[in-house]
């Protein structure tokens, strides 16, 4: 089966995981000084969120339109759900063990393995939620290695954001943490084999997500990310000029 | 037992919450605070209740406290002060001589001038990064007795303000880390500065002029323990000057050791 790409959907892709990686990392930093309880429970969750439904979630649906196949494909609405949920549990995990104490490899590598094996879980999960007229088969090395693209790129992102300062933590994380999302998905699609079945079973398709439902929630994540990352960056420069001596 | 400590502290923010988690830790319960401002600085009264064994441990907890700059306390054993509104004295009545002295005088001669530096603190934020005319024009200004703590003082609120203007956001790091990532990059934003290992070597350094004795380095100690105590390893660090301009060398060195 012959599939192609659509490349600005592949380049809105990676803009929109880096706009969430933004929002997320600019929100997981503030994890270390938020008060122990609520407070800090509650950054977890909005990075988190962020993260797993943004940059992650939302990249990974663009990226299946932008995989263009001679076939009907829809999404089983229960198991797309399901792969929201474990991007977004691991990856608050992930930033909560980075922000707790002294910022340090020890706390890095558990890290990034959460992270990381989030936007795994995410896409394999997510993979298994499409409902198509095909089965699908992995090359097992290449998933390996897409999962390892997954968590070295997410520890990269990470440190990026805990350990520096100024432009590079700012920046530079997004970007490379676009660059896990992206990474892993890739290589996962590259991973993965289809055979046709020619079975269409129109009852499978009933109550699944098709393209056009999945391009509605994608923007909807979207324009929030971005109003999200122009309020943080607004807050932060009004709390900057305020702040007195 | 009951007992009344007054606290002088440099800085309101976050003063009640950094005393009240050592009050809690030394096993006492605050029963009452009052916060006022002075021209010397910020005074916190508080009325606490615990174990008077416990009391040495919690007189050296707040005398090592860096937001305190001196404290007085005053014991007053009150098992029945079941009715604590009218049992209670203010800080001002009753009060015995003190029993424990300042960590650091305030006021006295050694002392930093807390008025005067807090008076230019605005300026400097405003022309912050080129803040060195102000802070000559401030050393001229100040007592001969007090130009060393009142320099260390307005070093140690610029550098906690810059640390929370500019480094606070991101992990916590350990000494190196913080030194390189967060002091370097401050010491940078106002001088030629470089790393190495645990000295930061900053050059033509206009507050050590060849031949003015300030060996010290009073200002730059302090920035440097403001931004190190606000990322929150400065209680575990000394800031010293190792080389000074003043006396010869080419450059001012600090060294920040554990």
């Amino acid at each position: 089966m012959t599939a192609q790409y659509n490349m600005i959907l592949v380049v809105l892709s990676y803009l929109i995981s880096v706009l969430g990686s933004f929002t997320s990392l600019q929100l997981a930093i503030a994890i270390p000084q938020a008060r122990p309880g609520r407070e800090k429970r509650n950054a977890i969750l909005a990075a988190g969120t962020a993260m797993g439904g943004g940059a992650i979630w939302a990249m990974h649906f663009i990226a299946m339109l932008a995989y263009e196949m001679p076939m009907p494909v829809a999404y089983d609405t229960f198991i797309t759900l399901v792969s929201a949920l474990i991007a977004i549990a691991s990856c608050s995990i992930g930033l909560a063990i980075a922000g707790s104490g002294v910022f340090s490899v020890d706390k890095l590598l558990p890290a990034g393995i959460f992270m990381g094996c989030g936007v795994a879980g995410m896409h394999y999960t997510g993979m298994a939620a499409m409902l198509m007229p095909a089965e699908v088969y992995y090359d097992l090395n290449i998933l390996m290695i897409s999962v390892v693209i997954g968590v070295l790129a997410s520890c990269a992102a990470l440190w990026l954001a805990f350990h520096m300062r100024g432009q590079r933590q700012m920046f530079g994380s997004a970007l490379i943490m676009g660059m896990a999302v992206c990474g892993m998905h890739y290589t996962g699609m590259a991973a993965a084999n289809y055979r046709h079945t020619g079975n269409i079973q129109e009852a499978t398709f009933a109550g699944a997500m098709s393209g056009e439902y999945l391009g509605l929630s994608i923007f909807v994540i979207s324009v929030a990310l971005l109003m999200f990352a122009l309020w943080i960056t607004q807050a932060r420069r009004r709390r900057r000029a305020s702040l007195a001596i | 037992m009951e007992v009344e400590f007054t606290v002088l502290s440099d800085r309101r923010e976050g003063l009640l919450r950094g005393l009240g988690n050592v009050i809690i830790q030394s096993g006492f319960t605050l029963l009452r605070q009052r916060m006022s401002t002075l021209e010397t600085g910020i005074q916190l009264w508080l009325r606490v209740s615990g174990r008077e064994e416990r009391l040495l441990e919690l007189e050296e907890r707040l005398g090592t406290h860096p937001m305190v700059l001196s404290f007085e306390s005053e014991h007053q054993v009150s098992p029945h002060s079941t009715q604590p509104s009218r049992s209670v004295a203010g800080p001002a009545s009753a009060r015995r001589p003190p029993r424990v002295a300042s960590n650091l005088p305030a006021g006295g001669s050694s002392g930093p001038a807390v008025g005067q530096v807090e008076a230019e603190l605005p300026g400097l934020a405003r022309e912050y990064p080129r803040i060195f005319p102000r802070l000559l024009g401030l050393r001229e200004k100040l007592p001969d007795g007090q130009k060393a703590a009142s320099m260390e003082f307005a070093g140690r609120r610029v550098g906690s303000w810059v640390y929370k203007r500019d480094y606070a956001l991101g992990g916590r790091l350990d000494l190196p880390s913080a030194l390189k990532q967060i002091a370097l990059p401050a010491l940078r934003n106002l001088l030629s500065t470089d790393l190495k290992e645990n000295s930061l070597r900053i050059k033509n350094n206009p507050l050590c002029m060849p031949g003015s004795h300030c060996r010290a380095g009073d200002f730059f100690s302090g920035f440097l323990r403001g931004v190190l105590d606000e990322s929150g390893v400065g209680g575990q660090v000394t800031v010293r000057e190792i080389y000074c301009r003043s006396e010869g060398a080419e450059d001012c060195v600090f060294e920040i050791v554990n």
